[in-house]
């Protein structure tokens, strides 16, 4: 990230030998990113959240021999671990359930305007210019959790309108944020 | 292959989403791994995915720092503790996908599998296809080393031929002595330029260390022409002798190995004159 001193593959090297100062500085550039998914997967349950952003930078620390840069970004690992973490915290809670999906959907949608401690960032109001429709889309999907067929169950939409619409969803993501 | 519709497929979406089962995971991980423009297209969903996850960053509050980092230095301390596994990308019932796409990812499978197969069978007949020429450099080296040894051979021959064919040559046989009356040797003598060849027809092997030593009588008085080795078995070669001016007779004798300044003239084992 561009807050970070170090290059990614210095900041790689750096943790692969436990170093600590690495992984604070790994701490501060992606906790954000991180907490911010977490929080939307736990429907802003901000408690659970942080248990949750714990979980998930204590294994990448303990699992970060596993990491391997060709495979993909060091972000596309962490943020993958995150959310893995949060969806199946939110399982283990029970909390999930296709009732709640509807709820869920108005809770993506409102998140955008109203909270507060969401960081102000350019960036996010050229996002927000993305369709309602393909938003929700794409946050049942990454945040929710959901699988295909329950998001096409729920939104009342053939599976492949689903499939296409998530598709021109992240094209229009691509276009907005390029 | 149609990557094109791949990409189309939606896919690389789900992919990004996380909303692909293991399989469809493998798949798109196989054919990002095999196509560039797969792998392309890939990133830069997932930059732009990234992008979005990104613009909407919260900060957490501090203490959970501070909570990571005596979690992780309590661990430290017991580290004989088994290290927590990664949870992948969860698997989720497999979804119905297109034909054409089904195809498609079972041909990168395949196209994974049948290039190991290809690359073990030429791994295989390359090493076979090693030995063969092996074996064959090894033949032509013997074929060679023959060939060399022939053209010699024939080399040697065309020179013997042109020396006893030569008009000025003259043929002498020596015939065995009281000593050995079954020995014979021939002598061509070329006057002009006074060469001498001799052919070993019959003698007896000489006991060790002694040698057959050729003489020429030049006015009554025996030079040394040389001494030689019998030939081997089947060999009709001449010998080139030193040369030799005005002799009437050639000779024989045996002698200690290297020569003698002077013959033993008991020791004569075949003689003829011009």
């Amino acid at each position: 990230m561009s807050q970070n001193k170090l290059t990614e593959s210095d900041l790689v090297r750096l943790l692969k030998q436990k170093d600590k100062a690495a992984f604070s500085d790994l701490y501060d550039s992606y906790s954000g990113a991180l907490y911010g998914v977490i929080l939307r997967v736990l429907n802003n349950d901000e408690e659970t959240a942080q248990d949750v952003l714990q979980d998930a930078f204590v294994k990448i620390w303990k699992s970060f021999e596993s990491y391997d840069d060709s495979k993909g970004t060091l972000f596309t690992w962490i943020l993958n671990i995150a959310r893995n973490t949060a969806i199946d915290k939110v399982r283990s809670l029970k909390r999930h359930s296709i009732q709640s999906l509807e709820k869920n959907v108005h809770l993506v949608d409102s998140q955008y305007s109203t909270s507060s401690s969401v960081d102000k960032i350019g960036l996010k109001e050229v996002i927000n210019k993305l369709k309602p429709e393909y938003k929700a889309i794409i946050d049942l999907a990454y945040f929710g959790g959901f699988t295909q067929e329950e998001i096409s169950e729920q939104l009342k939409l053939p599976l492949g309108t689903v499939k296409t619409r998530a598709r021109t969803a992240l094209i229009e993501l691509r276009k907005i944020i390029n | 292959m149609d990557t094109r519709e791949y990409i189309e497929s939606g896919k690389l979406e789900n992919y990004v989403l996380g909303i692909c089962s293991t399989d469809e995971k493998q798949e798109v991980e196989c054919m990002a791994r095999i196509f560039p423009e797969v792998k392309k297209e890939l990133e830069s969903i997932r930059l732009s995915f990234e992008q979005y996850v990104l613009a909407n960053k919260v900060s957490p509050p501090a203490s959970v720092k501070s909570k990571i980092f005596e979690e992780i230095e309590k661990d430290e301390k017991s580290s004989a503790k088994p290290e927590a596994k990664i949870i992948s990308i969860e698997s989720r019932p497999k979804v119905d996908s297109g034909r054409g796409v089904k195809m498609l990812a079972a041909a990168c499978i395949a196209l994974l599998i049948i290039s190991g197969f290809i690359a073990y069978n030429l791994l295989q007949k390359n090493d076979a296809l090693t030995a063969q020429i092996n074996a064959l450099q090894n033949d032509q080296q013997t074929a060679n080393a023959k060939y060399d040894e022939l053209n010699n051979r024939f080399g040697k021959m065309n020179e013997q031929f042109a020396v006893m064919s030569n008009p000025n040559s003259t043929h002498v046989i020596m015939k065995g002595t009281a000593v050995s009356p079954q020995s014979v040797a021939s002598i061509y003598w070329n006057k002009e330029s006074k060469e001498v060849f001799m052919a070993v027809n019959s003698l007896p092997q000489p006991p060790a260390g002694m040698q057959y030593q050729l003489w020429g009588i030049v006015n009554g008085k025996p030079v040394d022409l040389g001494v030689f080795d019998m030939p081997s078995p089947g060999d009709s070669m001449l010998h080139k002798m030193k040369p030799v001016e005005g002799a009437a007779t050639f000779a024989v004798t045996l002698e200690k190995a290297g020569g003698s300044p002077t013959p033993t003239l008991d020791q004569m084992y075949v003689a003829g004159n011009i």
